[in-house]
């Protein structure tokens, strides 16, 4: 009786299973790994693995921040037998959601993903992404809901990055009255100007951007090409510039209308650069938001052809049509100076983002001009980002004006930085 | 009326049975029933009524047999006129303190001398007997009885000397023996002027000066928990036993893992309460903590714990800053042997088996245990999941804990005055822990041993031990491409300790003296320090102190100074001084005024870390560095005391006490940093953190209260509470201290009834807490501190114990800790801890 007692009771103790806490939240097991191919040429750097939100693209197709990130070193790279170069990369504790994964290596050295400043391509580098078709260079999505493990997704990267950022000050005072856009009663326009970056972030970190490029006129054969104006002797010293490419993709001579039907129908045309606006409530030092993804206001702006001298003209036009106005078309080209006009249309992201989705997605549209009251839209500071073709970005207000760090360039200044679009009711 | 001579061995026979071979005494433990009847006892002598004495010295040697009652019984017969007992008890008494011989010689002549006197025909006592005469004597099978009861009574007297080896030396100068020990001239035998013994059941505490003393003349707070608490609470563990001591507040985030705090200050990782086994310290320097699960020692092998509230580093050094608790094994040779096993939910196993015994001077004791504890809960349903999307750090999800033990202890006596004993110990355990500085849930397996030699000559003691633990330690969950966190460890401590306890007067001052000093080795190899695991980091200690109680009368002045040599402290930030005044109110009731100092110095981790601390985004990481500049943690406690043992049932103490804090140890915010890719860490480091001294003060201050009351033969009542305060000032930011409750609350009752069954409740009830815990913000890429709110909770916990079998050596019982919670989520005691369930479980238990 005694064994049998002491022998049923230390079974019934071996043959436990825990519960599952239900008390707090389950983590996220979703992860990707696979390898990063590069198909370019020259040397190999470290490489950042950076995935967005499919409904919340990065650039140059959306305004969305990476919601994970996952490091690469250089000597992580290896060479097969056929001379191909590749990297083993992972990206952990991902959300349930829709994903797409980009990856950039940094060739010069510069880029930190903790800075709203650092947190870009510059001219040299190299991206590339998880493409479903290679030919066209669509990207793929990759759809993961708790406990999913790809692991055997493929980056691909082999774009160098021909151009330097569209690093931009405010020139003039960045302010919009949203009540103006409606009634008219004042242009709704503010003015960007291009500006060199040169900041030392540690002793081992410094960014150098520019200096200014000055248009000549001619015209540079850098597109999509593996060609880097900043590296031709020809063009040199061009360096930070607005990007200005009116898409035609058919060469019939006419603007290709906005990729996305709803701007389409407004007859917004297919113009680069975009400038999106994004409401920043109490300023937050870094753009990446990791792995929150927290409610978000954006709105889209439109660059301008000519100054802000014929605002009031062009505030009659619609905002495709006036883009329309620069040249010629088909080719992009620098220029210094932009003025943009804003179409008071809001994308209100829930807090989230895919998981947060409600009945109309993972975002709701208050368009001001379909009768949303201004109250609707959150009055006070908004960045203001330039997203060059090239997904090339620059976003002011960033940390350079916050951190106080010395310039190393007396034609630039780092408070300037720090300025915001202020919107009021 | 009285015992008649033969009736006297039937009945110590079987008393010494019961105490000494079969295993009542030993299931029972009454030993403060005994005390309780031996104070009566006392008193009943004092007024003159003998005849009540006998029966209650009868009754407390029945309950917990002790030499010194077999001379009090003698004592009570002889002035009852009851001279035949008298001698057969003081032969008892002989042969049960043979150290003691010299003492009853001459009264037992004198017996022999009478009683023969009176069997030649003077006055011969019908039924009566004693050694030497013819008159109605034991029969020869009582006399074998008594033989064999003799025996066992010399063991357990054997076994009362070498514990006497751990506490103080006996005390020498009293006159009764020779400095060769050779009786002295034979006193004047008159049987009038033989007094009682009073020193029976005396409730002694090593740890507050390191010598036995009488918890009324200890400068320190303490409170005894006793084998027989382990016993009838059921708990698997020691910590969950410390629940119910004032003032102490355990956390256990997992079932295999427990932190303790005396007095406030709980946090992750406790790292302000030095636990001792034996006087052999068992804190990791290298971490700050001690792996409770982790230590070599059966629940049934230990005779006491006590824990110390308050400073401790005058007589300890270093890490006793807000408590000690020192537990006490069982001296080998004593007790019964036992194996007890356990099973239940949640995947609750436990074995232990304890071997003690005796050949000739030698004694030893074995014990061997194994532990299993089930998660709480788990984070994850791994079924159904893609096997390849996250790994555990073991392959069986559901053990929280298992822990394999040994554990050896040889003690040899070397002439009169000498002893040498020798112990060792390893245990494999592999479990879960939680928060080992800023890393949350890990698993770690481990492997610690230890090796000791205490020396005894005379009244000197030179004890030496070696711990040694190493093991490898990583996240419990780590997915696939993830910051590789995993980590090994290697920590040895030696330490080398000579100490010299002295009793003296000088004039009507009674002096309890002692000296020691000593040396410490440290060196540990961790993969989370500077250098990693192949650097090792050694450094060399050295220590002295000295403790002096001076009692006049009823009052005792207390002195205690320690000082340190660390490789990184200056001495005078490691002097620790302590002083007390007791006045000894009334007999049993004394007053105590303490004041002293203590601190903690930087561990291994704070001094030398560089570790590369994981953030949720892969490819971000912190460096978070060691400090070699820091300050050691300082408190500063004034206390007031009171102490009473007033009557036979219940101890009582109160105390009101004020700590002040200083240079608190913690890790800083992170100091943002933008620097360019870190190809050997592969990532970008986003900032820095380190240890520093906290600026500011912090108070605490609180009242603890504690009764125990033992009512009647067999009931053990015990209730306490505390209400405490702890104010953090940083810099004039003044911040209450929510991480541990302002008012706890403790209660139970044990009885003991005739009928071979035993039933035990008790409650513990916290009031809510509010931590601050460090989080990582995805937003800054930085560690802030969010606040997280604890609700108030009760652990109730109940046991019933059956003997069914007329020889009482098998018990069966089934225990319910904190029985409340078995059908519920359970409550955390840490906010990033798993919600701690209930435990049903059986046990059967061996003890012969």
């Amino acid at each position: 009786m005694r064994y049998t007692t002491m022998a049923s009771l230390l079974f019934g103790g071996c043959a436990y299973e825990a519960p599952l806490n239900t008390v707090s939240a389950p983590k996220i097991l979703n992860a990707v790994n696979g390898e990063i191919l590069f198909a370019g040429e020259g040397e190999v750097a470290s490489t950042w693995v950076t995935v967005f939100d499919a409904n919340a693209p990065g650039p140059p197709v959306g305004t969305g921040s990476p919601v994970a990130l996952a490091a690469v070193s250089e000597r992580a790279w290896s060479v097969d037998g056929a001379g191909l170069r590749s990297a083993p990369y992972g990206v952990t504790h991902l959300p349930n959601g829709s994903w797409l994964l980009n990856a950039l290596m940094d060739s010069d050295g510069d880029f930190n993903p903790l800075s709203s400043a650092l947190a870009g391509a510059t001219c040299g580098d190299w991206g590339g992404a998880y493409l479903s078709d290679l030919a066209t260079g669509t990207p793929a999505a990759i759809e993961m809901r708790g406990g999913t493990l790809y692991d055997d997704i493929t980056i691909v990267v082999g774009q160098q990055f021909g151009t330097e950022r569209p690093a931009f000050v405010f020139s003039g005072t960045p302010a919009l009255g949203l009540g103006d856009i409606l009634t008219g009663a004042a242009p709704p326009l503010f003015r960007l100007r291009t500006t060199t970056v040169d900041t030392a972030f540690s002793e081992d970190l410094r960014l150098t951007l520019g200096p200014a490029c000055e248009p000549s006129g001619q015209v540079p054969d850098c597109g999509l090409q593996p060609v880097c104006p900043c590296e031709l002797p020809t063009l040199a010293p061009c360096g930070t510039a607005f990007w200005v490419w009116l898409k035609d993709t058919d060469a019939d001579g006419i603007v290709d209308p906005y990729p996305a039907e709803a701007q389409a129908a407004q007859g917004l045309l297919d113009v680069w650069p975009r400038v999106f606006l994004e409401y920043t409530g109490e300023l937050e030092p870094f753009e990446f938001d990791g792995a929150l993804l927290s409610e978000r206001w954006v709105a889209e702006s439109f660059p301008l052809a000519g100054e802000i001298g014929v605002a009031a003209a062009t505030a009659q036009v619609p905002p495709g049509a006036a883009a329309a106005a620069f040249g010629p078309i088909g080719t992009p080209f620098p220029v210094n100076e932009l003025s943009v006009t804003f179409a008071p249309v809001f994308r209100h992201y829930h807090a989230g983002g895919t998981v947060g989705e409600d009945a109309n997605g993972p975002f709701d549209v208050v368009d001001l001009t379909a009768g949303a009251p201004p109250s609707d839209v959150p009055a006070g500071g908004w960045a203001v980002t330039v997203v060059s073709f090239t997904g090339q970005t620059w976003t002011v207000p960033n940390d350079l004006g916050l951190l106080g760090l010395p310039s190393l360039d007396p034609d630039f200044d780092p408070v300037s930085q720090g300025a915001v679009l202020v919107i009021s009711p | 009326m009285y015992p008649e001579p033969a009736e006297v061995y039937v009945r110590w026979s079987v008393v010494a049975a019961l105490a000494l071979i079969l295993p009542t005494v030993a299931w029972a433990d009454p030993k403060d029933d005994a005390r309780r009847h031996f104070a009566a006892g006392l008193g009943a002598a004092e007024d003159g009524n003998y005849e009540i004495a006998l029966q209650r010295f009868l009754a407390a040697q029945e309950a917990w047999p002790h030499p010194a009652m077999l001379y009090n019984i003698a004592k009570a017969y002889t002035d009852l006129d009851d001279l035949p007992n008298a001698l057969a008890y003081y032969r008892l008494y002989r042969d049960a303190a043979p150290d003691k011989a010299a003492d009853v010689e001459p009264i037992i002549a004198v017996l022999e001398a009478r009683l023969g006197q009176q069997a030649s025909g003077v006055a011969p006592i019908p039924g009566t007997a004693g050694a030497g005469t013819a008159v109605d004597g034991p029969t020869t099978e009582e006399l074998a009885r008594l033989d064999a009861i003799s025996h066992e009574l010399q063991a357990l007297s054997q076994a009362l000397q070498t514990r006497s080896f751990e506490t103080a030396p006996p005390p020498e100068g009293d006159g009764t023996a020779t400095a060769d020990g050779a009786p002295p001239p034979a006193p004047d035998p008159a049987l009038a002027e033989v007094e009682f013994l009073e020193d029976a059941y005396e409730r002694v505490v090593i740890t507050a000066s390191r010598v036995g003393q009488d918890p009324l003349d200890s400068p320190s707070t303490v409170t005894i928990l006793t084998a027989d608490d382990i016993r009838l609470s059921g708990v698997l563990n020691i910590q969950d036993l410390l629940r119910r001591v004032v003032g102490v507040e355990v956390m256990s985030p997992s079932a295999g893992h427990s932190d303790i705090a005396i007095r406030g200050f709980q946090r992750e990782i406790n790292n302000k309460v030095l636990i001792l086994v034996d006087g052999r310290s068992t804190y990791l320097d290298f971490l700050g903590t001690t792996f409770l699960d982790a230590l070599p020692i059966e629940l049934e092998e230990i005779e006491r714990i006590e824990v110390i509230r308050g400073p401790g580093s005058a007589v300890y050094g270093a890490n006793a800053v807000t408590g000690v608790i020192n537990i006490i094994s069982r001296t080998p040779g004593e007790g019964p042997q036992v194996f007890v096993a356990s099973g239940g939910i949640p995947g609750v196993a436990r074995v232990s088996a304890v071997a003690t015994g005796r050949t000739g001077v030698t004694t030893y004791r074995l014990s061997a245990g194994y532990d299993r504890h089930g998660r709480w809960a788990k984070e994850l349903e791994l079924d159904g999941q893609n096997p390849s999307a996250v790994e555990t750090f073991f392959e069986d999800d559901d053990t929280a804990l298992e822990t394999l033990r040994v554990n050896g202890r040889v003690d040899r006596t070397i002439g009169s005055r000498g002893a040498v004993s020798v112990s060792g110990g390893l245990v494999n355990s592999r479990g879960e822990y939680y928060n080992i500085g800023a890393l949350p849930n890990f698993g770690m397996v481990l492997q610690a041993r230890y090796l000791r030699s205490d020396l005894f000559v005379e009244n000197v003691h030179v004890r030496s031990f070696w711990n040694g633990m190493s093991g490898t330690t990583g996240p419990w969950l780590s997915y696939p491409g993830e910051r590789d966190l995993d980590g090994e460890f290697d920590n040895d401590v030696v330490d080398v300790e000579l100490e010299i306890p002295e009793q003296f007067t000088t004039g009507p001052i009674e002096h309890l003296f002692n000296v020691g000093g000593g040396w410490r080795y440290k060196a540990v190899r961790f993969t989370y320090l500077e250098g990693g695991f192949d650097q090792p980091y050694v450094e060399n200690h050295f220590q002295a102190y000295v403790n002096e109680q001076a009692t006049l009368g009823r009052v005792g002045l207390v002195g205690s100074l320690r000082v340190d040599a660390h490789p990184l402290l200056p001495v005078s930030q490691t002097i620790s001084p302590r002083g007390a005044v007791l006045v000894r109110l009334f007999e049993k009731t004394s007053l105590r005024a303490t004041a002293g100092s203590a601190y903690r110095a930087p561990t291994a981790i704070e001094s030398y870390m560089r570790f590369d601390l994981a953030t949720p985004v892969d490819g971000v990481f912190i460096e978070d560095l060691g400090n070699l500049d820091l300050r050691p943690e300082r408190i500063t406690t004034v206390e007031l005391g009171l102490h009473d043992e007033s009557t036979f049932f219940h101890t009582a103490d109160v105390v009101v006490y004020l700590n002040r804090v200083t240079d608190l140890i913690d890790l800083s915010n992170v100091t943002p940093a933008f620097n360019a890719f870190d190809e050997a860490n592969v990532g970008i480091e986003a900032g820095e953190t380190g240890w520093v001294n906290l600026p500011g003060v912090s108070t605490g201050m609180g009242v603890e209260g504690e009764l125990e009351l033992f009512p009647t033969d067999g009931l053990d009542l015990f209730t306490n509470a505390s209400l405490s305060r702890v104010v953090e000032n940083t810099d004039g930011d003044v911040v209450v201290n929510g991480s541990s409750s302002s008012f706890k609350v403790n209660a139970g009752a044990s009885y003991r009834t005739p009928y071979r069954t035993d039933v035990s409740l008790s409650l513990n009830y916290l009031s809510a807490q509010d931590w601050p815990i460090r989080a990582f913000d995805a937003e800054t890429l930085a560690f802030g501190v969010a606040s997280s709110t604890l609700p108030a909770r009760v652990l109730l916990s109940a046991r019933v114990a059956v003997r069914p079998f007329v020889d009482d050596d098998f018990e069966l019982a089934v225990n319910a800790w904190n029985f409340t919670e078995l059908l519920s989520d359970g409550f955390r005691e840490h906010p990033d801890g798993q919600p701690i369930a209930g435990r049903l479980y059986g046990s059967v238990g061996w003890r012969f």
